[in-house]
């Protein structure tokens, strides 16, 4: 299994390459400088130099050649005030000292927009996205399964009719129609929870209500579709015929043959979805004003913040490498079947 | 068996998840932060970029910032929108024969305010001196502060402080000298700054309130410096409110200046005879929430949750009459509407070096004329703004609402017998031109989709192209353009800063004229206008050289925006501040009315 995990993480770092490169390419083909935007319409090439400067867009896109023959000052000992020339290292370093490498080593430009660093805003609005996404997504699982073993266990019936044709129904339901209608009559109308807004403590709770409710709702359809058909493959399993046929009570069925069984799906979904969780809802965090990194990647884009799109595109493809990664190794553990090799 | 177990642990956990959020929800419902019935709660619509004085170029940042920072001079609240009062001066500056040396006299007694008293252990920091405005002024002109409001206001103008910004591009940030004696900027003592101009600036009075030149303490730099914060999200200045919390991109808080002097224009000895009904500020705290979407605040408006707000495009309908009246069930909730013109212009812009649109007038002339201005506004705007006739939009003081520039009108058949002409004069055919858009947003395609439809009619080809704004920039500076949809707000409340929208002298880049007009009258003209004071013959000359532009044409006016705001009649003195700095300092609150409405919401 180790030398699985080494080969895979070693497999990451090309995939993670590619997705830098193509970022950083599409970001720097988009805006050539967006030290112009910054500065203002009326700057002068000064200030906008400065801008550039304050940024870190002075520094080549790939690599920084003649950055390797600049001489270093030396700032203490009898030798103050004089320079040196770099050592064989430092050249190596000072020829990556690039846009690109900097990236490359998570050290993103300042946002645009708050003029912080990234780093610092992520760190700060993660754990609110987490408040909203982690309980969503942990309610909506439980309620996907819940339903999807129930409904497959009564296949055909009315119940299960109904149930596919709401889950139908509720996927043709556009997110953002949903959002402002439970925002206007849950939040507006019947004044059930805040309409909008954050505090902190144990206040937030409040406020993250609405928008976890929405959450829940919207997953529903299309997890309950995907785990009832996976759910409806074991039950027509020949193992679960047998578990039948020894007399094993239909709850013991479903919970216990049947749900191991399908924990492999449901392994792939909890656990690709985990950087998401992260980066929050897009929609639902602008609409419902969490300051979450969901809306923070809005404003982003809105705003053409490109240091800010570019670091959340990076971590986020990172960190779903890294849950590829971890997925496998779980499914080792729902399924003692697979081994990694 | 271990498995059955299992899984029931997890059901249980899952259960017990359910039911702690449930509860969690209940308990938090219960313990709701209550509201503070001394706060005024009102919204931001965009995010702050910074807080630090000589970073701030957007009207959200400085609409806030205006509250706790102070310049030499603020703009009168309620007055003429170019009537200067005296804030940190203790009077109008004696000003040399020559016109190059002002001397302001600074008021004594005023001191920094430092509410989470992060600087200084009672939340009051030292007496603002001279020496404070020379260094503030100094900070906009260092290279690393990237001040954007530098070449608006200080390059070109102050003796040796383009030395001094060319000495900090040479020296390392946080090593440049601030002791470095500038020659044109020299505190006489603690209560006098003298300023040597380079050349005559007649409104130089009026540079001195732009917000980047407040005031802002050397230690209070310092010692955040040396925390690894700034100004940026830590501000200090001495104005009637100081920011007592700020979580960005969700909420500000300001709270009064206790040891504010009562009013803007006076000295503390005089503000301590004031009454308690005449000092300022009258609400002693104020929340900004931020909230980027339109939606949310207007509920929370209407819950009587927020004090004052716009009236977003989705719901104005449901708030004005087609009247442009407020609705009676609006009114009867205690809500007034106030109607204030919004400084600004929107327009079309042509680029005058370009082969087909700058060279030929009555093609430019054709398409000012198949623009419906009132419909534009009817439809896109709910009829919130004024025909733009001419370059002087409402907030200039020498707008005249009744002028209408010679094409600045919609007339489509005079369109069609230009469209004729402009194809004569380009040989017998014109081909598609090409109109640039700020953006690819629903707003601007429909404006673009909207004023095609005009051209269509007048018999031109004209296809929209939409932008970042970036690239639109580049553009503009480039001039890779024909006809671009632009807009201008003004830096202060005097027609300079249209007029110089065409000086020949910005047409290279990043100049503001980028259109590239190049009138060697309008230019005489111009360049005798801008060393003029005030006057009678200043204002004539104003006017003449707006006609040419409205004659000319290198851009043609769509329309001057207006805004409507709401307000809870428990809000008191709101007026339009266009440019006055601190202006929720003059508002009131009734409290108790506030609390008697909302009883039962």
């Amino acid at each position: 299994m180790w030398a699985y995990i080494l080969r895979r993480t070693l497999l990451m770092i090309p995939t993670i390459f590619g997705v830098l490169l193509l970022t950083f390419a599409l970001f720097n083909l988009v805006a050539k400088d967006p030290a112009r935007v910054v500065a203002g319409r009326n700057a002068t090439p000064e200030v906008i130099e400065a801008t550039r400067a304050k940024m870190g867009l002075n520094k080549p896109a790939f690599f920084n050649p003649a950055a390797t023959t600049r001489p270093v000052a030396i700032t203490s000992g009898p030798l103050a005030g004089t320079t040196r020339d770099k050592s064989t290292l430092e050249r190596v370093g000072a020829f990556f000292d690039s846009r690109f490498f900097d990236l490359a080593r998570f050290k993103f430009p300042n946002s645009i927009r708050s003029d912080r660093p990234v780093m610092e805003i992520i760190r700060e609005k993660a754990p609110v996205s987490l408040a909203i996404q982690v309980p969503a997504f942990l309610i909506s699982l439980g309620a996907q399964l819940a339903i999807a073993l129930f409904v497959a266990s009564r296949r055909g019936s009315g119940i299960d009719v109904s149930v596919t044709l709401l889950c139908v129904a509720s996927l043709a339901v556009p997110s953002l129609s949903l959002y402002i209608a439970f925002q206007w009559l849950l939040g507006a109308k019947l004044q059930l929870f805040p309409v909008a807004g954050w505090e902190t403590g144990i206040y937030a709770i409040q406020y993250a209500a609405l928008p976890i409710v929405c959450a829940v709702f919207l997953s529903l359809g299309a997890g309950v579709r995907f785990y009832r058909t996976v759910v409806l493959e074991e039950v027509s399993a020949d193992y679960i015929r047998t578990a039948r046929a020894k007399g094993v009570s239909e709850v013991d069925t479903m919970l216990v043959h049947v749900l191991r069984n399908v924990m492999i799906p449901v392994v792939t979904n909890t656990v690709t979805a985990l950087p998401f969780l992260m980066f929050g809802a897009i929609i639902s965090e602008r609409l419902f004003q969490i300051p979450g990194l969901g809306g923070l990647l809005v404003e982003a884009v809105f705003n053409q913040d490109h240091g800010v799109v570019m670091a959340v595109t990076y971590i986020t493809a990172v960190f779903y490498c890294l849950a590829l990664l971890l997925s496998d190794i779980c499914y080792t553990l729902a399924d003692p079947r697979v081994s990694l090799r | 068996m271990c498995l059955v177990k299992m899984i029931k642990s997890l059901f249980f956990a899952y259960l017990a998840l359910i039911v702690l959020t449930v509860t969690a929800y209940a308990v938090s419902r219960v313990y709701t932060n209550p509201r503070d019935p001394e706060t005024l709660y009102t919204t931001y619509l965009g995010s702050i970029r910074s807080f630090d004085p000589v970073s701030i170029a957007d009207v959200i940042s400085s609409d806030i910032a205006g509250h706790f920072y102070e310049c030499l001079y603020n703009y009168k609240y309620g007055g003429r929108t170019d009537e200067l009062i005296p804030q940190l001066a203790a009077a109008m500056p004696e000003v040399s024969a020559d016109g190059l040396t002002y001397t302001f006299p600074i008021r004594p007694g005023i001191h920094f305010f430092d509410p989470q008293k992060q600087i200084w252990d009672d939340g009051v920091g030292p007496e603002v001196t001279a020496h404070d405005i020379v260094y503030s002024w100094k900070r906009m002109a260092d290279f690393h502060s990237a001040a954007p409001s530098y070449s608006t206001v200080l390059q070109d103008n102050v003796v040796g402080l383009d030395e001094f910004r060319a000495y900090t591009e040479k020296t390392d940030e946080g090593k440049v000298d601030y002791d470095r004696p500038v020659e044109g900027l020299v505190a006489r003592d603690a209560h006098t700054l003298v300023v040597k101009l380079s050349r005559p600036v007649p409104n130089f009075v009026q540079l001195t309130a732009y917000l980047g030149l407040a005031a802002t303490s050397r230690e209070s730099v310092e010692k955040l410096a040396a925390k690894g914060q700034s100004l940026r999200e830590r501000p200090i200045g001495t104005g009637p409110y100081g920011v007592i919390d700020y979580k960005p991109e969700q909420r500000i808080v300001l709270v009064a200046n206790p040891a504010y002097r009562g009013r803007p224009d006076i000295n503390p000895a005089e503000g301590a005879k004031l009454s308690a009904t005449e000092r300022l500020p009258h609400i002693q705290r104020i929340q900004f929430d931020y909230m980027p979407e339109s939606l949310p605040p207007w509920y929370l408006f209407l819950q009587g949750r927020y004090d004052a707000m716009g009236i977003p495009k989705e719901t104005f309908a449901q708030a004005i009459t087609p009247e442009r009246t407020l609705r009676p069930d609006f009114a009867a909730r205690g809500i007034n509407l106030k109607i204030d013109e919004d400084p600004g212009l929107y327009f079309l812009q042509f680029n005058m070096t370009d082969a087909v649109v700058g060279k030929n007038k009555a093609l430019r002339e054709a398409i000012a004329l198949s623009i419906d201005r009132e419909n534009f506004i009817r439809i896109y705007l709910n009829g919130r703004g004024i025909a733009g006739t001419g370059i002087l939009p409402p907030d200039a003081p020498l707008y005249d609402k009744d002028y209408v520039g010679p094409f600045n009108r919609f007339d489509l058949a005079a369109a069609k017998l230009k469209v004729a002409e402009a194809k004569i004069a380009a040989g017998g055919k014109l081909p598609t031109l090409k109109l640039q858009m700020q953006d690819s947003d629903t707003d601007q395609r429909q404006y673009a989709e909207f004023l095609c439809a005009g051209f269509r009619a007048a018999g031109l080809d004209v296809k929209p192209e939409y932008n970042t704004y970036a690239r639109y920039l580049e553009k503009l500076d480039a001039k890779e353009y024909q006809i671009a949809y632009g807009g201008w707000y003004p830096d202060y409340p005097d027609e300079k800063t249209y007029l110089r929208l065409f000086d020949a002298t910005l047409a290279k880049p990043p100049g503001s004229n980028t259109t590239g007009y190049v009138n060697a009258v309008y230019q005489e003209k111009l360049e005798r206008a801008l060393v003029m004071p005030p006057s009678k013959e200043r204002d004539a000359l104003y006017l003449e050289l707006a006609k040419i532009v409205d004659t000319d044409l290198p851009i043609t006016p769509v329309f001057f925006p207006l805004r409507y705001r709401l307000r809870y009649d428990w809000v008191g003195n709101a007026k339009p501040p266009v440019f006055t700095q601190g202006f929720y300092a003059h508002w009131t609150l009734d409290t108790e009315k506030r609390r008697k409405a909302l009883l039962g919401r």
